[in-house]
């Protein structure tokens, strides 16, 4: 019996000594295995993805910002690296880089002490492909000399004579040749040019670097600090005009820009109150001076042969900005904000060397100064005072004080237009100052529970000057002692007023509707002159007279917005919007802008798993121009076989009917998102996107077209009916799929597939593909983008602690 | 002797298993659980429901709300950091619910549905963000008018909030601004589909000075952000440039290269538009290669024009206009932002 009890004993002792061991393994591990949850649960995730991507076709349209323009296999490389001190401390850092196998790589890293002080860095790579279809005749292209090839015709030997058949095919003031098969003698432009295009990509790179940080001095104080530089390299087309504005050629400009910008900032911020006070220097830096490219029609007129573009001149801007607000109350509140920037730049002028070296005198070119000297100072205040009075009711004031001065020296600068090498004219620049005056008033009011009506105001007021010589509208073309593009003194008063309706009464059903009117007045507005009687008699129409530029004009302006939300249970919500906009002009040459866009969203998640989003949109949008085609004829003529009386003295204005002309755009959208997450017992997760969008641009002329005359010595003026364009269109089909496969909970498997395909018809490139269309346009070759492209990508992602 | 080992290790397992459960029950009861993440969150992370799913905690239900921890709201350290009341409303009624049936919920929600107001759901992150100057405009800017929520499109409890990401945020701004969703798929754009530009490098969503919640007091000056090269000051000014850029462009998307609002010739002719056909003129179809105008009866009339020798075809007085192909009037006067040059005035320099 000892023995039995004491091996009872025995047994006792060890069942409770392994029962203990047990329940403080299982307490310690189940503790443990909750702290290793919590841990999971808390601690940031680091993440890293290297892969490839297959692109099956070159394609600068699919490619344009995404770094997969070129046919071939892509490295995938992505690193998401985040973490944090112990509960102790408040030190973070994040490192994280996206797209590193494509020039569209980006890295950013920001850490530090929270609350103490923080330091951010960024390195950011964006491509832009423009064009792979564009032709040139010219070498050089991304150098800042263009020229023309050693089998072009020297300059010398290109002549503009039409005195016999053969000569016109070589009149290299006008390359139209149609059908030109051969050259002539001494080479034909309309055979020539088409032969010697050739291809040049083009598109340019940025790369944004830089850094900055900011460090509380104390819990209120905080001062900040950043630089940041943007390069942008590469090349893009610039039209280019040889002599006038009769020959002119689509070139490669060279890109070489660099941006640096300086922030400075000094922050408080207290319970009631806080300030900002902020100063910025960005500093633009282009480093091609100028570009020239080699005359390519008829030589003689050009100085040097050549034409010199001025590329954007450097320039930099300082700025102080202090802002601040107040809360005077748990309900009231105000907001400041004030701005003063200089904007100046003296960057030399850049001209070509005629007779004389250098740009101040050249040739008979007489140039006041070294630079511009160009300096804008502009100024904002801004004060905003909200309040809420009653508990229904919300009251928002403000105004904004915009200034725009512009002191820039006004000089007279006579030279030649295009850099021609004939006669010169004086023309006088014609600073543009502005004052804008704009106060905003709304009211908010919840009429009953969950319904509320707002009402706002909003005046604003632009007064425009000119230091120069004033204005003269292009279309007066009384004289080129000023700058044709510059605008009359005027001002404009716009009064708005909006009322808009919220209701939720329901709490699955929400909506708003809005409806803005808006009256623009256009006071003092300096018509055109009426000197000039015998160049440009139309002008005098009265028609005409009364044209103005139409974002001064009067307007009337009406806008419509509303929204719809129905979430018909916890699965299914649907939604629709509409924005309709339409603006009138009452004596501007545009008259009617016209658009609405409808939207419809249905989202329907059965599962936690499965969510699919359809959505539809649609635009209507026109815009309609109207006019008066109108002839001179100082000789004796017909108009559609009605003889006129006409005479240098007393000049026949020849007018057809009026035109109309609308383009307009519509555009359908349909759109499908998906996301599914319940495959292979929920390893894998898939997410997919399906879109459609179908566009069509008509461009629809309509009443009295042109008058063409037969070129008799009486001439006989016909009207030709207007006619309408081919409609520009284009189809896009994108579908891009994701599959996520969870091999564990450190690892997993991504295939990625994009199939995107473009099709588009635009007349303004495809009607112009041949270089030798025109008389004295050298044509881009560059057609409407067409593409289909595959992509298959496969990467692998790490994923840990 | 085995038999009864085997049975004590059986026994103990159970006990232990037992014990284990009691232990946590016994954890979960205890008012002064251990905080998780945040100052005082074992009010709530330490907390089950015991009505109806007593081996359910906070842990178990909603385990993503841990994810805090992952973000700077959750650096513990700093005493700035809000707790979970602070967001949530002291929630008396839903901490101490002794019913059977599910509790009330807590003071604020912020999940889809939730009834409570967008001004109380924003009043725990403004009494923090709002001392900050860069959100001194949200009271009363359009967001805030129109009862958009602080977590409308912020997530807290995420380490990776989809708006403050660049290649995601376009899709949260979509999920109400369904119109420049689909502008943004036009064949001019800026790079908001392929991920590269978000929509806060133009918009401030919590309010400016400037028109649209614009980051910066105007359009112009918002643009030359990245567009520098065209902030000059010019010699020659071109008025619209200098006044607002959309007068010609719209940002977000168009059927028009490179975001125009219209097509030239047509776009400039809203101002610059005259008799005729030629420079401010009359454009129509006549006017392409091969249309009435450039092959009718005077444009092979003259003698100086002869025939091609070759084709036969007679050349051309009226050729088909280069203000209506590639870019418009822009293929001569393509320093339409401004120009710099002492013979630039029309912007052909």
């Amino acid at each position: 019996m000892k023995n039995t009890y004491r091996e009872s004993f025995v047994l006792r002792r060890t069942v409770v000594a392994v029962e203990a061991a047990l329940l403080a393994m299982f307490t310690a591990q189940s503790a443990q295995a909750q702290d290793q949850t919590v841990a999971e649960l808390t601690t940031p995730d680091k993440t890293v993805e290297v892969g490839a991507i297959y692109t099956n076709k070159d394609s600068y349209k699919f490619g344009e910002y995404n770094g997969l323009q070129s046919k071939g296999l892509h490295g995938v490389l992505n690193f998401d690296l985040t973490g944090k001190g112990d509960d102790d401390s408040t030190t973070w850092w994040s490192v994280r880089g996206a797209d590193l196998g494509l020039d569209s790589r980006r890295v950013e890293a920001t850490g530090g002490n929270q609350g103490k002080f923080n330091l951010q860095f960024l390195y950011d790579e964006l491509p832009h492909r423009y064009s792979d279809s564009y032709k040139t005749i010219f070498n050089g292209a991304g150098s800042t000399g263009l020229t023309l090839p050693a089998s072009y015709p020297a300059v010398g030997t290109r002549v503009s004579s039409t005195t016999s058949d053969a000569n016109a095919l070589a009149n290299w003031a006008n390359i139209q040749a149609p059908n030109a098969v051969s050259g002539t003698a001494g080479g034909g432009p309309g055979y020539l040019i088409p032969s010697l295009m050739h291809n040049e990509n083009i598109g340019t790179k940025r790369t944004k670097l830089g850094g900055g940080g900011s460090y509380f001095v104390t819990p209120q104080w905080e001062l900040s600090a950043s630089v940041f530089q943007d390069d942008k390299k590469g090349t893009k087309l610039t039209g280019f005009a040889f002599a006038s504005a009769s020959t002119a050629a689509m070139l490669v400009e060279p890109i070489n820009f660099k941006t640096t910008a300086y922030n400075l900032a000094a922050g408080y911020k207290g319970d009631k109150a806080n300030f900002k006070l902020a100063y910025s220097y960005s500093k633009f830096q282009n480093n091609v001076n100028g570009w020239t490219a080699a005359t390519p029609f008829a030589g003689g007129s050009v100085i040097n042969n050549q034409a010199l573009l001025s590329s954007a001149p450097d320039n930099e801007m300082h700025q102080v900005n202090a802002s601040g607000g107040y809360r005077f109350s748990p309900t009231t509140r105000i907001s400041y904000e004030v701005i003063r920037s200089q904007m100046a730049q003296d960057d030399s002028f850049n001209c070509q060397s005629g007779t004389t070296a250098g740009c101040i005198t050249q040739g008979t070119w007489i140039i006041p100064g070294a630079s511009a000297n160009a300096k804008v100072v502009t100024d904002t205040a801004f004060i905003k005072l909200t309040s809420r009075p009653l508990s229904q009711l919300n009251l928002n004031a403000s105004y904004k004080f915009d200034r725009r001065d512009n002191q820039t020296p006004v000089r007279t600068y006579t030279v030649a237009f295009a850099d021609s090498s004939g006669g010169t004219s004086p023309i006088t620049n014609d600073p543009i100052n502005s004052t804008k005056n704009r106060i905003n008033l709304d009211a908010d009011y919840a009429v009953a529970q969950a319904q509320a009506i707002k009402l706002g105001y909003q005046r604003e007021n632009i007064s425009r000057s000119t230091e120069g010589n004033g204005f003269a509208p292009s279309r007066t073309q009384t004289t080129a002692n000023t700058n044709d593009f510059s605008l009359p003194t005027h001002r404009t008063t716009e009064d708005s007023l909006t009322l808009e309706y919220r209701n939720s009464i329901v709490p699955d059903l929400t909506g708003r509707i809005a409806f803005t009117e808006a009256k623009r007045n256009a006071k003092d507005f300096a018509n055109p002159t009426l000197t000039d009687t015998t160049a440009s008699l139309a002008i005098t129409n009265p028609y005409y007279r009364s044209f103005r530029d139409f974002f001064i004009a009067d307007r009337t302006q009406e806008k419509l917005r509303g929204a719809l939300n129905y979430q018909v249970n916890d699965k299914l919500g649907l939604g629709f919007t509409v924005d309709h906009n339409h603006d009138k002009y009452d004596d501007a040459a545009l008259k009617d802008v016209k658009s609405s866009i409808f939207n419809f969203d249905l989202t329907y998640a059965p599962t936690d798993n499965f969510v699919v989003n359809p959505y539809y949109s649609y635009e209507d949008r026109k815009t309609t121009l109207n006019g008066k085609y109108i002839t001179l004829s100082t000789a004796n003529a017909l108009l559609n076989g009605v003889a006129q009386t006409c005479s240098v003295a007393v000049p026949c204005q020849l007018i057809n009917t009026d035109w109309t002309l609308a383009q307009a755009d519509k555009v359908n959208t349909l759109g499908l998102g998906l996301k599914y997450k319940g495959f292979l017992s929920g390893k894998l997760e898939t997410s997919g996107d399906v879109l459609y969008i179908h566009s069509k641009t008509p461009v629809t002329a309509s009443g009295g077209g042109s008058l063409v005359s037969d070129g008799a010595a009486t001439p006989n003026y016909t009207s030709l009916a207007a006619m309408s364009f081919p409609d520009i269109t284009s189809k896009t089909w994108q579908l891009r799929l994701t599959g996520n496969y969870k091999v564990d909970k450190a690892q997993t498997v991504r295939v990625t597939y994009m199939y995107q395909r473009l099709t588009s018809s635009d007349w303004q490139y495809d009607a112009y593909n041949n270089p030798v269309a025109m008389q004295a346009y050298i044509g881009t070759g560059m057609v409407s983008p067409n593409y289909t492209v595959n992509a298959i990508g496969v990467s692998y992602l790490y994923n840990f602690k | 002797m085995k038999l009864l080992r085997y049975t004590g290790i059986l026994l103990a397992l159970f006990c232990a298993a037992g014990f284990s459960t009691s232990a946590l029950a016994d954890r979960e009861r205890n008012e002064n659980a251990k905080d998780l993440i945040l100052k005082g969150d074992a009010k709530c992370t330490g907390c089950h429901d015991e009505a109806d799913e007593p081996q359910q905690t906070m842990l178990e239900l909603h385990p993503s709300v841990l994810a805090i921890a992952k973000t700077r709201h959750g650096v513990k350290a700093d005493g700035r950091n809000p707790t979970c009341i602070d967001c949530h409303g002291e929630s008396d009624k839903h901490l101490n619910y002794k019913g059977k049936d599910k509790p009330p919920k807590p003071d604020r929600i912020f999940t889809k549905g939730t009834t409570t107001p967008a001004d109380i759901r924003n009043a725990g992150c403004l009494s923090c963000h709002e001392k900050d100057a860069t959100r001194n405009h949200w009271a009363g800017n359009q967001h805030d008018a129109a009862g958009v929520a602080c977590t409308s499109c912020h997530q807290i409890h995420t380490q990776h909030d989809k708006v403050r990401e660049k290649p995601t945020q376009a899709a949260v701004c979509f999920s109400c601004h369904k119109t420049e969703r689909a502008l943004t798929h036009r064949i001019s754009t800026h790079p908001l589909d392929a991920g590269q530009m978000s929509c806060s490098d133009c918009h401030n969503p919590h309010g400016s000075v400037g028109p649209k919640m614009l980051v910066k007091a105007s359009v112009t000056e918002t643009c030359y952000s990245c567009h520098t090269e065209k902030r000059g000051p010019f010699l020659w000014e071109h008025t619209p440039v200098v006044e607002d850029c959309m007068t010609c462009h719209t940002p977000h998307g168009s059927n028009n290269t490179p975001l125009l609002k219209a097509r030239a010739p047509w776009l400039c002719e809203e101002c610059h538009q005259s008799t005729g056909s030629g420079h401010y003129g009359y454009f129509d179809a006549n006017y392409l290669p091969g249309g009435a105008a450039v092959t009718g009866a005077n444009a092979n009339s003259t003698s100086a024009n002869p025939v091609n020798p070759v084709t036969g075809q007679k050349l051309k007085t009226t050729a088909p206009n280069p203000r209506l192909a590639d870019r418009g009037c822009v293929n001569c006067h393509s320093q339409i932002h401004g120009s710099n040059h002492p013979a630039g005035s029309r912007f052909v320099r």
